[in-house]
């Protein structure tokens, strides 16, 4: 930007003109300098963009950590370990649910009381799409 | 030491983008179709093994789809090329150098490694885990042996996505059963010409003596692609991206057109994607090419195609000098009495925008009307395709839209499309 321009507009000609071009390019030198403190909550919340995708929650079974129209965070190249909310399809349908390892084998539960757990078995149509790492949601 | 080079092929590539979100649909027939619902651009292996042919009108193969409860997709290109970026920046972590080939292909640099096999077998595990979409890598030492690789890897179960034609006796005995047509370059047409010399497979083709007569029947690209199976690069690594050296967008109509408003339109709006794909890449074009396609009503089954170019003094980008353009050559060759079918604008004549010559009657694009075209780009981008237009382009366009009665969702770039999760 010409600065000079600005400064011919604000002081009237034959005045002297004051030191003040130069400080204020001083000054934008270093706010380019400290961009980079502008918090994002993008990098905060993907850690490997390549392997994130968002999924939208419907329906209330893991209510009330998760609520209908919350975006959930699945980040595919986290393991996967036993007691994690991942997101799953099973016998066609997509859910999010938490993994729960017991002795009879894998368990799928709901964080709301009034759904019951599902038994998971050999034979069940059942493919983990990821581990649910983060979660977004707007209050309006 | 030769090189090692490993082509990294994604498999059905959009049918297996669709799949992602559609995991029953695995092990079952997808097919995706072109744009306007017009033929098959992707197939599943099982709608392959039903006989579905790459390039098959989908009218001939609807029954058959309907019957095998084939899982018919519409193009979802905006899904595609964001699956497409995953695989490509999953693999530039994980390579030094690698070349983009096309939008499910990637040549990656393996030299220096110390077992290319294995490292290319946690190359194929990495990407399918974190991305999601099924690939196959071919190891050697050019392009076109890689290329060879990769046919080997999809074919032969056994070798579960990884095969390499490292050493000669690999090499011998795989060229030996793959049909000269599968070579890379080589296709049906050049297959015939080499058929009819008696050049059957792809190791006939490789240890075939005569290189004048290659050269005679193929050109010099017959003779490059010939090397490349021999072991010697015709084509080396190119990491840097290729400029486009034309820029064409055409598409069918979703029904046929008859009005002059409608056809002015849709040639406007191929004229505007592509003066943006123009600037995407920095260049500025020559000519604009107009064609268009109709059938003629009253004399039946007689097709009617008409061109027409405009030639700039001066090269530009500028959407508006483009359109514009375009536009008149549609006034010379445009005729009423004919239901119009297809419309297309190309670019040709493309030059660096940094460094383009000046014409002495037309001046060369002002710094203003630059701005006006970043302005507009910028917020096309940012605020989704198409959100400002020229008016040339017309605002409604449910005359010559496209048919995409298939399509999913845009689960990757649009917040009210995510997948759906209870």
């Amino acid at each position: 930007m010409d600065w000079t321009v600005l400064h011919d507009s604000v002081f009237s000609p034959g005045q002297a003109r004051p030191f003040l071009g130069d400080v204020a390019c001083g000054l934008f030198g270093i706010a380019e300098d400290y961009e980079e403190a502008f918090l994002s909550l993008d990098t905060f919340m993907v850690k490997n963009k390549e392997a994130t995708y968002f999924l939208r929650a419907s329906g209330n079974s893991m209510a009330p950590l998760i609520m209908p129209q919350d975006i959930l965070v699945v980040d595919r190249s986290v393991k996967i370990c036993p007691g994690q909310i991942v997101v799953l399809t099973l016998e066609g349908e997509r859910l999010c649910k938490r993994l729960i390892k017991e002795s009879v084998g894998l368990c799928l539960h709901s964080e709301n009381p009034k759904f019951r757990p599902i038994s998971i078995n050999s034979e069940s149509d059942l493919f983990i799409f990821g581990p649910v790492v983060g979660l977004v949601r707007q209050l309006r | 030491m030769s090189s090692t080079l490993a082509l990294l092929d994604c498999d059905s590539f959009f049918c297996n983008c669709e799949r992602l979100f559609h995991p029953e649909l695995r092990g079952r027939p997808v097919i995706v179709l072109s744009n306007n619902d017009g033929c098959a651009i992707s197939l599943s292996k099982e709608a392959k093994a039903l006989g579905i042919e790459m390039a098959a009108p989908f009218f001939k193969i609807r029954e058959l789809c309907e019957k095998k409860q084939v899982a018919v997709f519409s193009s979802n290109f905006s899904l595609y090329t964001n699956i497409s970026t995953r695989v490509m920046n999953t693999l530039k972590k994980l390579v030094p150098r690698l070349e983009i080939y096309s939008v499910d292909e990637a040549f990656l640099d393996l030299a220096h490694i110390p077992n290319p096999t294995e490292y290319a077998r946690q190359i194929k595990a990495i990407v399918e885990r974190h991305v999601g979409v099924p690939v196959s890598l071919g190891l050697a030492t050019t392009k076109g042996l890689c290329k060879a690789a990769c046919f080997l890897a999809k074919r032969d179960r056994t070798y579960q996505g990884v095969a390499s034609l490292m050493s000669q006796e690999a090499q011998d005995q795989a060229l030996a059963i793959m049909p000269i047509e599968k070579i890379w370059g080589i296709g049906k047409g050049r297959g015939l010409k080499l058929r009819l010399s008696g050049i059957k497979s792809a190791k006939d083709f490789r240890d075939y003596k005569n290189d004048r007569h290659i050269q005679s029947i193929l050109t010099k690209v017959g003779r490059q692609i010939q090397d490349e199976l021999r072991g010697i690069v015709s084509f080396p690594l190119q990491e840097i991206y290729q400029k486009k050296k034309e820029i064409m967008s055409s598409r069918t109509f979703g029904q046929a057109v008859y009005d002059k408003k409608s056809v002015a339109e849709s040639i406007a709006t191929h004229a505007f994607e592509v003066s943006q794909e123009l600037r995407q890449q920095e260049s500025v074009c020559q000519e604009v090419y107009i064609y268009i396609h109709a059938n003629n009503l009253y004399q039946e089954n007689q097709s009617y195609y008409q061109s027409s170019f405009w030639r700039f003094e001066t090269p530009t980008s500028n959407s508006f000098k483009i359109i514009d353009a375009a536009l008149r050559c549609l006034n010379k060759i445009y005729q009423s009495g004919v239901e119009y079918r297809k419309s297309g604008v190309a670019l040709t004549g493309l030059q660096d925008a940094s460094e383009h010559s000046l014409g002495l009657f037309e001046a060369s694009d002002t710094p203003r009307q630059q701005n006006l075209m970043q302005v507009m780009d910028s917020i096309n981008f940012f605020q989704g395709p198409r959100t400002l237009l020229p008016m040339a382009c017309g605002v409604d366009n449910k005359e010559w839209r496209m048919n995409r009665k298939f399509k999913s969702p845009r689960y990757t770039s649009d917040w009210s499309e995510l997948p759906k999760c209870m």
